[in-house]
């Protein structure tokens, strides 16, 4: 009951975002007019649905936090982790926790929760050229947003046999091509395991680590080397040409930043639903 | 439950043993000065460095004698670092032992978890636990590894990142060299040292082919804003100058069923960590899909660390 | 020197008289002690230093973790086994020529193993922690770990060289004949645990298949082959030191005995090196980096090369000299020779034989090592300790033997006459 009220405060806080937003462009959208049946059309999920009529008495109760949300208007999938469905064979249930990323995010919402879209392929002109799709290996073109959209419902992604998709589930869509990746996924040979190694099964979703519009992960500066035992200088030969003289401490720093960053991510996961929480102790451990 | 000698009815001995020490304790007060005085040994006070100097090993104190020395540690950190620091002397679970695996096809090199390791388990901050070296794709030929490559992005093209630490082989040539067996391996597999009965010989540091263990040359120097106060006795406890210490698969984490700091802090999933005897846990499924490989197996280890590569 | 003492010998006198014999002697002997005195002292110092801030103070890292002590510690249990070749002849095949010296054979092997017991103090951590290695109150990983066997041999080799020792002189000191009965069961004990120091010094190096450098099956061989031309090298040169400086009878016999035997192991020790070059080098794999490293240099490194090169090339010299046979018996020549071989064989058993199997390390690190001021310091310190160790035990024995020798001369002299005309014509 705790969960299914959360969450429901937690779209109440998107809701009210996309209110904020949408209310300079268009002034008569309300939002209850919202189909929330359609978003988690997937029935078998075990998912609590919000009830659609719920969902302005939260918004209103949540006013006062919609400001801050706005600034991250775009919905964050999932606020707390679904149990994954049941399309793997020999696997054990377990659960997808939301994607923490909150950057990069495409822009389309922005218009598109209101305006209607074109569901003819084709290639993307103004107002659409800031966005850049860099998925699908062969693609160059193969791929466009109704590719894995549900062109009807902005709020669902949809099998390529049309099947809608809530985004919490993204795995499905991906795993329609990377079968190998997604089979690895489901029993921890790739992706990433959450938390704890023991009990409840939690593991990210495929667009946590993957940007869905550019899958393949960028190169990055590495964190500082080996270093040599204090008292002695570092070995000529230990650092590599061209390496610039305050690399690391400014590496360093980004990256003490980045640990703050996600371990408070990891705390707030943690306090916010005590039974999600990877520190399951032995005895309760089993699910 | 960690004491085997606690069970056995070795009692005479023991007391004899117990008795002898107390003697010597009440006849080295020198030896204490100096140790007090010097600093070397942590700071501590005349009493701690007594008890320090006769601390037994763990394997043989009586559960109150580990929580006595417990609190000792844990009155050692607040003096030296000012930080309250909980030292735990959790069990091992039964029907556990630890094994890790990594996805060198993942790995990219950033050395996410060679740093979340050094704060996470309070290394002496010349101290790595981890090495990630750098290979042309598809060699695991370490001699011809870059260990300090730092360029502005990475992967590089063409090469592979293969991130090595101690391997908790099940034939552990470190504990086999010991002299006064202040290393040996728990029942979940882990290989642990006694930080309090090493007598930094480094033998241990000659036998191991893996280049997994570290020796404190100086005190660690660890800033007291980044300790981490969470720890275990056969953890990430403040360590003394002058001891060998190794990757204990973060025992303070794993034993509570939590994820190792490297694999928390993977950014790209490469590691996957878990219970070997688990015939449904990760590892397991990655041990019996994937084409594993150990490093220097011919030595005949047996690494409980294996990695493998996307087909 | 000093007379026989008229009242009847007991082991408080005995005791008394030996200690008395330290602090007589001619300035040379005051100035000697006191220039160890103060490099003890120095020594000392540094090795506070060192138990002050921690091994920071040495050039070890966790790349080269054994360093130049442990290099000196080698090299010395070589030479403390090396005591066997003076006592295989003297009590198996009864050589009276080296009987009489073998007892400074035994104070040679009492200070070099002093020496490297040393040096292993000097390089713990935690020498504070001494007692854990106590057997009973400590925790003795025995038999698995061969440093556990090594402390085992060193110590063990150590009681029996001063029991042996100190039994044949206290009884020469009463002027009576030692009873072999009692002794020789000892010494043949003393001649086996002789080459076990030796062989478990080199299984400690040899049991490390993570370091192919020091895997392999000839290393215990080369040992004994290098300790026995160094040690005797070294012991010839304190036997003629002697000889200059004290009444002492020491025979030329016993000197070109341990030229000859200098010799023929310095022959089968060049043998053995050149066993181990080939198999390193004639199809070079990936575990010859070390022999490469120490050798030829590795990627641009080549610390040690010059050092290596220049042990071969003494050694090399050294076995020309000693195989010529007007040169092995030129007192000059000789000992130059003597020298030689110490020098060469410091290097290549100490450093030489350390430092290049941990470069590379097991994972591919080259770390370039050369010792810190301190190691240099605290090694000095402890050599210092072993010469004192030597001249003292020397300094109190041989007034006893001398008389000893000098009585048993006046009761045995046709036999005497009788041995050294045998050896004369052998």
């Amino acid at each position: 009951m705790l969960r299914r009220s959360k969450r429901a405060a937690l779209i109440g806080i998107r809701l009210a975002a996309c209110a904020l937003l949408a209310a300079a462009a268009a002034p008569g959208l309300a939002s209850d007019d919202w189909d929330w049946d359609a978003v988690e059309a997937i029935d078998d999920a075990p998912v609590t649905k919000t009830p659609a009529a719920g969902a302005p008495a939260k918004t209103d109760a949540t006013a006062p936090a919609a400001p801050r949300a706005a600034e991250n208007a775009l919905p964050d999938f999932a606020a707390e982790p679904v149990t994954v469905l049941a399309m793997f064979d020999g696997v054990a249930p377990f659960e997808v926790v939301p994607s923490q990323r909150d950057d990069e995010m495409h822009p389309c919402a922005n218009c598109h929760q209101w305006a209607t879209s074109n569901p003819e392929p084709r290639r993307l002109l103004t107002p659409h050229d800031n966005f850049e799709l860099q998925h699908g290996l062969h693609g160059k073109g193969g791929f466009w947003c109704f590719t894995c959209h549900d062109v009807d419902n902005n709020f669902s992604l949809k099998t390529l046999e049309g099947e809608p998709v809530e985004f919490a589930h993204a795995y499905v869509v991906c795993s329609q091509c990377h079968a190998q990746q997604a089979r690895d996924w489901a029993h921890g040979a790739h992706g990433k395991r959450v938390g704890n190694w023991q009990g409840r099964r939690q593991v990210f979703n495929c667009t946590a680590c993957h940007y869905q519009h550019r899958p393949a992960l960028k190169p990055r500066e590495p964190l500082p080397g080996p270093t040599m035992r204090v008292g002695l200088p570092r070995p000529d030969h230990w650092v590599a040409a061209g390496q610039r003289p305050d690399h690391g401490a400014e590496r360093q720093r980004d990256w003490q930043r980045d640990i703050e960053r996600r371990r408070e991510s990891v705390e707030r996961d943690d306090t916010s639903d005590t039974a999600a929480s990877g520190r399951v102790p032995a005895d309760d451990a089993e699910s | 439950m960690q004491n085997p000698d606690d069970d056995k009815p070795n009692g005479v001995s023991d007391l004899a043993r117990r008795r002898f020490l107390k003697g010597l304790a009440v006849s080295a007060g020198a030896a204490g000065a100096v140790s007090a005085s010097g600093g070397a040994w942590g700071g501590s006070t005349l009493s701690d460095a007594f008890a320090d100097f006769f601390q037994q090993h763990y394997q043989r104190m009586s559960a109150d004698e580990i929580a006595t020395t417990i609190e000792r540690i844990e009155r050692k950190a607040k003096r030296r670092y000012g930080v309250d620091i909980t030292c735990a002397n959790t069990p091992p679970q039964d029907g556990v032992v630890f094994g890790y695996a990594i996805n060198i096809s993942k790995c990219r090199g950033y050395r996410d978890c060679v740093h979340a390791c050094v704060e996470e388990n309070n290394l002496g901050r010349d101290t790595q636990y981890i090495r990630v070296v750098e290979l042309d794709r598809g060699s695991t030929d370490l001699h011809h590894a870059d260990h300090y490559y730092d360029h502005a992005e990475v992967p590089r093209p063409g090469k592979d990142y293969l991130p090595m630490q101690c391997m908790h082989c099940d034939n552990p040539p470190c504990v086999k060299a010991c002299p006064v067996e202040a290393t040996w391996t728990e029942p979940d597999g882990i290989v642990v040292v006694d930080y309090d009965w090493c007598i930094g010989c480094r033998y241990c540091m000659a036998a191991c082919p893996y280049q997994a263990r570290h020796f404190n040359w100086g005190t660690p120097e660890i800033p007291a804003a980044e300790l981490n106060p969470d720890t275990h006795y056969l953890g990430n406890r403040p360590r003394p100058r002058g001891v060998v210490e190794k990757c204990h698969f973060c025992v303070q984490r794993t034993r509570t069923g939590r994820q190792p700091a490297c694999q928390e802090a993977c950014p790209t999933g490469a590691r996957v960590f878990g219970n070997l005897l688990d015939p449904n846990s990760e590892i397991r499924y990655v041990l019996e899909n994937k084409a594993v490989f150990r490093l220097k197996e011919d030595l005949g280890t047996e690494p409980k660390f294996w990695y493998y590569r996307d087909a | 020197m000093t007379a026989a003492p008229a009242p009847r010998p007991t082991l408080v006198r005995f005791v008394f008289s030996s200690v008395g014999h330290l602090f007589r002697g001619p300035p040379l002997y005051w100035l000697w002690v006191l220039l160890l005195l103060a490099l003890i002292a120095l020594g000392g110092w540094h090795y506070w230093l060192q138990l002050r801030d921690g091994l920071v103070v040495t050039n070890m890292t966790n790349q080269v973790s054994w360093g130049f002590y442990i290099a000196n510690f080698t090299f010395l249990v070589g030479v403390a086994a090396a005591a066997v070749m003076l006592v295989v002849p003297a009590y198996i095949f009864h050589r009276r020529d080296i009987k009489d010296v073998v007892l400074m054979g035994d104070t040679m092997a009492i200070a070099a193993v002093t020496m490297a017991i040393l040096f292993v103090v000097v390089d713990l951590g935690r020498p504070d922690r001494f007692w854990h290695l106590i057997p009973g109150i400590g925790r003795f990983n025995f038999p698995e770990s061969m440093l556990a066997w090594d402390v085992i041999v060193l110590n063990g080799y150590l009681l029996l060289n001063l029991g042996i020792s100190f039994y044949i002189v206290y009884h020469h000191y009463r002027g009576e004949d030692p009873k072999a009965s009692r002794y020789f069961p000892w010494v043949l004990l003393a001649i086996f645990w002789a080459i076990s120091i030796h062989t478990v010094t080199a299984f400690l190096y040899a049991a490390n298949s993570g370091r192919p450098y020091w895997h392999n099956a000839l290393l215990a061989p080369r040992f004994i082959a290098s300790a026995f031309a160094s040690g005797p090298a070294m012991m010839a040169l304190g036997l003629q030191i002697i000889r200059a400086i004290s009444d002492y009878p020491i025979r030329q016999s016993v000197i070109n005995h341990l030229a000859l035997v200098a010799t023929i192991a310095l022959q089968v020790t060049l043998f053995f090196l050149l066993a181990e070059l080939f198999t390193e080098f004639y199809n070079e794999g990936e575990h010859a980096a070390s022999a490469r490293y120490l050798f030829l240099g590795l990627d641009g490194h080549s610390g040690l090369t010059p050092w290596i090169w220049t042990a071969v090339v003494l050694l090399s010299i050294a076995v020309v000299i000693l195989m010529i046979h007007p040169l092995r018996h030129n007192p000059l020549t000789m000992n130059i020779a003597f020298v030689l071989i110490i020098v060469g064989v410091w290097i290549e058993k100490g450093m030489g034989l350390i430092v290049p199997a941990f470069v590379p390390t097991p994972i591919g690190e080259i770390y370039e090592y050369t010792p810190s001021l301190t190691e240099i310091m605290v090694s000095v310190g402890i050599w210092a300790i072993g010469l004192l160790l030597f001249t003292l035990l020397a300094k109190a024995a041989l007034p006893v033997q001398c008389e000893f020798l000098r009585r048993q001369r006046a009761s045995e002299q046709q036999s005497w006459d009788g041995v050294e005309r045998r050896h004369n014509a052998a």
